[in-house]
């Protein structure tokens, strides 16, 4: 037998000895994924289409297209579906007519541009939900209608910015270190602080200002403001190329009673991307 | 959030099942994805395949220990991806040296003559972790179902690396003969 094939029987272990195993571990670090993934994922689901979750600000079209969400085509650019999924009744404001394109699984479309925010494009199609969500968050179903489905352009899409000073800074979660930041400063910043750290900021870090909410993929091109949520924001004068952003979040290991709350930081770097 | 309610949520349809069990679950399959291949983009697209094959697997599906059920599907994705991208070759990360040593266990040959009942010795494989003391246990399974390395075990189980090694030989040698005593021809 092939080493790799009995590899692949290991696999196989009883999920006790599996769970017996990890009780011994480090606490699981958990990460938080944005609620967008679900709304993707019904969609993507209620389109009744397999489709993965591609890797977020991705620029290239998907290698094999059913590999992808929803996505188009415009002058060299991949727009896909907006992982927070908006759906409109009514053309918003400030778009018009660009022509029809073939949405991958989707179909050939009317879509609609805004020179404005270039990021964004609505395409016409059929959905079958509102858009909108319950008490619990739950979107809500309604039979097959067409709408307005905004798509954001693959750069952006997925990615936490937050603008200070009139720069970009963007996550450490969705950095892509070949487009979004200077690779280096990728490296030293992943070596020193990682992607997120519990508890207090580094030293000389100092609160500077709470980020306001700019919405859900858009561009913050105004100080202190912030496309994921509001937060609480720390600087170091001396140190212009990284912020600290606050953020909790919970793990449950098999150690703990329950889950528990963890308070800190995202760690933020200078954005160098095509993004402007 | 509990298991039961997070398979509750995917029996449901609820997408909210996704984030639950991203937030719980992430950073445990992110840990088995990148124990297994050297990329962490390629981790984190194993990562999120997960997810996205257990939307698809429940139901009918309705695991018991949810965190096994999910590493084991990030296992079996990463491992699938590592093997696609060194087909033929050699690659890095922890994966080329534990399959080394278990190199140590079969014959490393591909003999189609000789044909293998898989359940049967899926069953003796873990017949033989039955008869581990609990301590070798874990660390066979760290070894070699999370693919961890002799350091990152040592330092948890507080261990010399050079202990676990021997152990992780000796516990090789064991599995060997217990298979060949059961008529495994491997």
């Amino acid at each position: 037998m092939k080493k790799e094939d009995f590899f692949e029987v290991l696999g196989n272990t009883r999920d006790t000895y599996i769970l017996e195993a990890l009780a011994s571990s480090r606490p699981l670090s958990s990460r938080r994924l944005k609620w967008g993934i679900l709304a993707a994922c019904l969609l993507l689901a209620l389109l009744s289409r397999p489709a993965l979750f591609p890797p977020p600000g991705t620029p290239q079209e998907p290698a094999d297209s059913r590999d992808g969400p929803p996505h188009l085509v415009l002058e060299d650019q991949v727009f896909y579906i907006s992982s927070y999924l908006s759906v409109t009744d009514t053309l918003p404001e400030g778009f018009s007519p660009g022509g029809n394109t073939d949405v991958d699984g989707v179909g050939n479309c009317p879509y609609y541009l805004n020179p404005q925010i270039p990021e964004w494009v609505y395409v016409y199609q059929e959905v079958r939900t509102d858009g909108s969500v319950d008490e619990h968050g739950t979107l809500k179903s309604t039979g097959p209608h067409d709408a307005y489905v905004r798509y954001v352009d693959g750069r952006l899409r997925g990615k936490s910015l937050l603008c200070y000073n009139g720069n970009l800074y963007i996550s450490m979660w969705h950095v892509n270190e070949n487009m979004d930041a200077d690779k280096k400063l990728c490296e030293t910043t992943r070596k020193i602080f990682g992607i997120r750290i519990e508890g207090e900021p580094p030293e000389n870090f100092t609160h500077t200002g709470t980020a306001t909410f700019s919405g859900h993929d858009t561009i913050p091109r105004e100080h202190l403001l912030s496309n994921y949520d509001a937060s609480e924001v720390y600087a170091d004068p001396d140190n212009p190329e990284i912020l600290f952003v606050s953020t909790h979040w919970y793990t449950a290991t098999a150690e703990e009673n329950g889950q528990t709350r963890h308070d800190g930081f995202d760690v933020y770097i200078l954005y160098s991307g095509p993004l402007k | 959030m509990e298991d039961r309610k997070i398979v509750q949520l995917y029996w449901d349809r609820m997408p909210e099942a996704i984030p639950a069990t991203s937030e719980k679950y992430g950073g445990f399959c992110a840990r088995i994805a990148r124990n297994i291949l050297e990329s962490r983009e390629d981790a984190e697209e194993c990562v999120n395949d997960t997810y996205l094959r257990a939307w698809n697997s429940m139901p009918p599906h309705r695991p018991e220990a949810l965190a096994a059920f999910l590493g084991k599907i990030t296992r079996n994705l990463s491992f699938n991806r590592y093997r696609y991208d060194h087909a033929g070759k050699r690659g890095g990360g922890q994966i080329p040296a534990v399959l080394d040593e278990l190199a140590e266990v079969v014959s490393d040959t591909h003999d189609v003559e000789r044909e293998i009942d898989r359940r049967e010795l899926i069953r003796a494989v873990n017949a033989f972790l039955d008869s581990l003391p609990r301590e070798k246990r874990r660390l066979f399974v760290r070894r070699y179902w999370y693919s961890e390395s002799i350091a990152d075990i040592a330092r948890e189980l507080h261990m010399t690396e050079n202990h676990v090694s021997v152990t992780l030989n000796r516990l090789r040698g064991k599995l060997r003969g217990y298979l060949e005593k059961e008529g495994f021809e491997l």
